[in-house]
């Protein structure tokens, strides 16, 4: 049976889903700012905050195809709510851990504008941010951005060359579900 | 877990907190800062609905709305189309079935910031050396008039995203059953009839999650927006995102910025929850 | 009646897969031109395979150290993205 308190807060997460970044994002900076947390610390706190609710979605439409028995057995034994979690429950939920990672991966490695915004320290950017450097407002230096777009795309083809089937099987149903 | 048990706490709270703090917080915090003159310091008045008023007088943020619909419809349409046809393709009983998959969907692997910058050179370079070579004077210039900004990023979307497009084809397609096709083609069904009677019912339901799912990426459009034009020429190409951006950090009008983030967030709701009714009216009509 | 190939077909996706191609296939032979060349000639093979522009694009990309950026933005934040979320949902569904 489930909860009251449970339903409201899945359908926070889901309803979080709507709200487009550019919504948020000049509170969100200027709060942070405040904190001093524009760092990449910050940034992965946020990264947490923005991927949580359609992974908690993918991984609650696999958790109601367990049996709750399994965990029921496993609290008799005397386990607690941790182990039987992590024991039991994760190894369980592998699959859709696969695609969780996946969408959360080609997302977070490509996002540009959240990071734009809290990186500030230079040494500290990433990928996508350093291509600006190429393509500043006057001069264009095709040759070394085309290098450089190379370079930038080389992670992403060896990471599609190996998981080809699980990231092409997971951005399906992710979109599907 | 009862809720009432503290590990029931202990398992929500690092999503919990990360929520509150990174979303609820600051949409809480934007819906009241666009009631004022906010400037990022200082809260400043309460002007009520002034902001929204002067949004929709503000040309510049009504161009941008107009632009992102315009791009939005025709993209949609386009990328669903050659998503579909992709999928048919590729669901064909074809040597290369299994490579050209593959090479369809690898742009999406890629983010939309360097894909933009890729077609930016071609656009201007390739675009410019090729017409000199065959002498047609309608491939110079590209992306410095409204027109050809709009149709490159129009091709570069639907040559991002149909891939995507035809992996969530492919699932419902694959769904089919062989038999059902290759009955039909013994009884002498033609290809439309086949198409027609047998795949289109299939599809059907893919439309729906296909179609919303490239409305609702096509209207948030923002790094290949930047990358491709940068909205240029004269901000002719700027689309809403791009818009509240600039109005935000280039012209440090924070208030208005988020009157129009706030009205951003109303017009991504609705396309979200019709697909949400869409989804059911189709379930229970199953 | 089964497993027929179709060659019409297989040929028309071979095209649309070497247009799919065809930005990467620009980028990479680009990206081994000097500036002058790149000025007179984007599509064709370039004259030689130098990798001047490599070596200058990675120094000013400070290549190794935005990769290690970029790596460590990502795996933190999908290893936290994937623990919590399994627990909040494994919480909310029990």
């Amino acid at each position: 049976m489930k909860s009251k308190i449970s339903t409201i807060l899945f359908f926070t997460f889901v309803a979080a889903m709507l709200i487009p970044f550019q919504s948020v994002m000049i509170p969100l900076v200027t709060v942070f700012g405040r904190f001093e947390m524009l760092n990449q610390g910050g940034l992965i706190f946020m990264y947490i905050g923005f991927g949580a609710s359609l992974s908690i979605f993918l991984y609650h439409g696999a958790l109601n195809n367990i049996p709750k028995s399994l965990d029921e057995a496993a609290t008799i034994d005397g386990a607690n709510r941790f182990q039987v979690f992590w024991f039991i429950i994760f190894p369980i939920l592998k699959p859709i851990t696969v695609t969780v990672a996946i969408l959360n991966i080609i997302w977070i490695w490509n996002d540009y504008l959240l990071p734009s915004l809290v990186i500030n320290t230079p040494g500290s950017e990433t990928i996508p941010l350093k291509m600006f450097f190429f393509f500043g407002e006057y001069t264009k230096q095709w040759h070394l951005a085309m290098a450089g777009l190379t370079l930038a795309i080389v992670p992403v083809i060896i990471f599609y060359f190996f998981a080809q089937r699980s990231i092409i099987k997971g951005v399906s149903d992710g979109a599907v579900k | 877990m009862r809720t009432k048990d503290i590990s029931y706490w202990l398992f929500l709270a690092p999503v919990l907190i990360a929520l509150f703090l990174v979303v609820v917080v600051p949409m809480l915090l934007g819906v009241y800062y666009s009631f004022t003159s906010w400037n990022g310091i200082v809260t400043g008045d309460f002007v009520g609905l002034q902001n929204y008023i002067d949004l929709f007088k503000d040309e510049r943020f009504m161009d941008a709305l107009w632009f992102t619909t315009k791009f939005s419809i025709v993209s949609v349409i386009l990328i669903n189309v050659i998503g579909l046809s992709l999928a048919l393709l590729v669901t064909s009983y074809l040597k290369t079935s299994k490579l050209l998959r593959t090479i369809f969907f690898m742009p999406n692997l890629i983010g939309g910031l360097i894909l933009g910058f890729i077609w930016q050179f071609i656009f201007i370079k390739v675009f410019a050396s090729v017409g000199e070579m065959i002498g047609m004077e309608s491939l110079q210039g590209w992306l410095s008039t409204t027109e050809t900004g709009f149709w490159g990023l129009v091709i570069l979307m639907s040559w991002q995203m149909a891939g995507y497009i035809m992996v969530i084809y492919i699932a419902y397609l694959e769904g089919m059953p062989k038999e059902l096709l290759e009955a039909s083609e013994i009884d002498g069904a033609s290809t439309v009839q086949r198409f027609r009677f047998i795949v289109f019912p299939l599809v059907a339901p893919g439309f729906t999650v296909s179609m919303f799912l490239t409305l609702s990426n096509a209207f948030k459009l923002y790094d290949q927006n930047l990358s491709l034009t940068g909205g240029g020429p004269f901000n002719s190409t700027e689309m809403v995102a791009m818009e509240i951006f600039k109005t935000a950090f280039t012209q440090n009008d924070f208030a208005f910025a988020q009157a129009k983030a706030v009205v951003f967030f109303i017009i991504v709701a609705i396309i979200a929850l019709l697909q949400v009714y869409f989804n059911k009216r189709k379930e229970v009509e199953m | 009646m089964r497993k027929k190939r179709n060659y019409k077909l297989e040929i028309l996706g071979i095209f649309l897969a070497l247009i799919w191609l065809a930005p990467f296939y620009l980028m990479i032979v680009n990206s081994f031109k000097s500036k002058r060349e790149i000025f007179t000639n984007t599509i064709s093979l370039p004259e030689s395979w130098n990798l001047d522009n490599y070596i200058e694009a990675f120094q000013e990309l400070d290549f190794l150290r935005t990769l290690f950026n970029s790596l460590l933005i990502t795996i933190s934040s999908v290893v936290l993205i994937i623990i919590f979320s399994a627990m909040a949902a494994y919480a909310l569904s029990a």
